[in-house]
């Protein structure tokens, strides 16, 4: 089967618009950038399922019913991280994402457990971003999420509503 | 001789100046509720677990919104939650004992001196080596802040409440937003049996009466 040049030239541009979609987010382009960048480079670590979380990034905007406008994730899963002491580089680009508007909601360190996790909070408008740190011996995950808090309150409720009504 | 002692009184009345205005101004922080914890963050570096919770404004506001108005306990959560401006919470646990110095908590309790804090319950334990205060803010009849201090030898946690709260009702955050609840202390008290009094004689603002030392 051969294609015409001009389909030939249809398919490679539709290859192209959804690879630039699904590409994920490239480091320092933000926060989130900044931070999944750092735990490449200080533990050398390698993001898992990169494709897939671009996806889910990405499909999330077909469902805007939901309230979630915007979501990025990255997992490192099955690496030997072993975050000891604080990693005062890490806490370093988190205090400075404190100047882009992020407010510390949750810091939490565990030497006995190895496990280090925060969680910041964003105003956006009526939106809210929610960006969360995890770093453990053997995984970590950075997820930014953005929400309005209004869709989402009324999607859980509807939710919540039809979950009464199979009980029933 | 004469010009040395004058310019050691002028560093005294300096220095005697200066820490007048950083006490009034630790007292004055705490008089909207909020207390200034910022002493205890160079604990974290002797700490083997840190938690350090803040939650104010916009999630407060989120997590009300998210308590559903048809659901009894949430619908009560989501009434306490309305007149919360704050709710800050900071907790160390040491591995060994005497990490922290009485200063630490001398700076805390420094703050909750001023006009309006009153401390409500005290609880002492011997044994334990457990200090409890509760402390709050009162504002004409309403109760616009609340402090729970709990010091141990190898655990430190302080939980600043702010705005008006419903002392009533304020057992519905329990087990909520990082404060702890029965569970969480059932399970506690299983983990430490080195320090573990039985039950009836474990100190709580609840059952102060059974401790070692407490005043209400």
């Amino acid at each position: 089967m051969t294609l015409k040049p001009r389909s030939k030239t249809l398919v490679a541009a539709v290859t192209a618009a959804v690879l630039f979609a699904l590409w994920p987010a490239p480091a320092f382009a933000d926060d989130f950038g900044e931070i999944v960048h750092h735990i490449e480079v200080r533990y050398h670590a390698h993001r898992n399922y990169r494709f897939l979380m671009a996806f889910a990034g990405w499909s999330v905007k077909l469902w805007p019913g939901i309230g979630v406008r915007e979501v990025k994730i990255a997992f490192f899963e099955n690496q030997n991280l072993f975050p000891s002491d604080p990693d005062k580089d890490l806490d370093e680009i988190l205090r400075q994402t404190g100047k882009a508007g992020w407010q510390q909601m949750v810091k939490s360190h565990s030497r006995r457990r190895g496990e280090i996790s925060y969680v910041y909070v964003q105003p956006s408008g009526k939106d809210l971003k929610l960006l969360v740190v995890n770093l453990e011996h053997n995984e970590a995950e950075v997820i930014e999420v953005k929400i309005d808090p209004d869709k989402l309150e009324k999607f859980i409720a509807v939710q919540e509503h039809h979950g009464h009504e199979d009980v029933m | 001789m004469r010009e040395l002692f004058k310019r050691t009184w002028n560093c005294k009345a300096w220095a005697g100046a200066l820490l007048c205005t950083f006490l009034m101004a630790t007292a004055c922080a705490a008089q909207n509720g909020r207390l200034e914890l910022k002493n205890l963050d160079k604990l974290s570096s002797k700490a083997a677990d840190v938690n350090d919770i803040t939650l104010d404004g916009a999630m407060l506001e989120l997590a009300g919104n998210f308590m559903g108005a048809s659901h009894e306990p949430d619908a009560e959560m989501k009434n306490v939650l309305k007149g919360l401006k704050g709710i800050y919470i900071k907790n160390f646990e040491f591995d060994e004992p005497n990490q922290y110095s009485q200063e630490d908590v001398e700076a805390i309790r420094a703050q909750l001196t001023g006009p309006g804090w009153t401390r409500i319950v005290e609880s002492r334990s011997r044994r334990s080596k457990e200090h409890d205060e509760i402390y709050i803010l009162k504002q004409g009849d309403k109760v616009a802040g609340l402090v729970i201090l709990v010091a141990e030898p190898k655990e430190l946690t302080v939980v600043n409440i702010v705005g008006f709260i419903d002392v009533n009702k304020l057992g519905t955050l329990e087990g909520h937003f990082g404060i702890p609840g029965d569970e969480s202390r059932h399970r506690e008290k299983k983990q430490k049996p080195d320090q573990a009094n039985p039950p009836a004689n474990k100190a709580s603002p609840d059952n102060k009466g059974n401790d070692d030392d407490a005043e209400a």
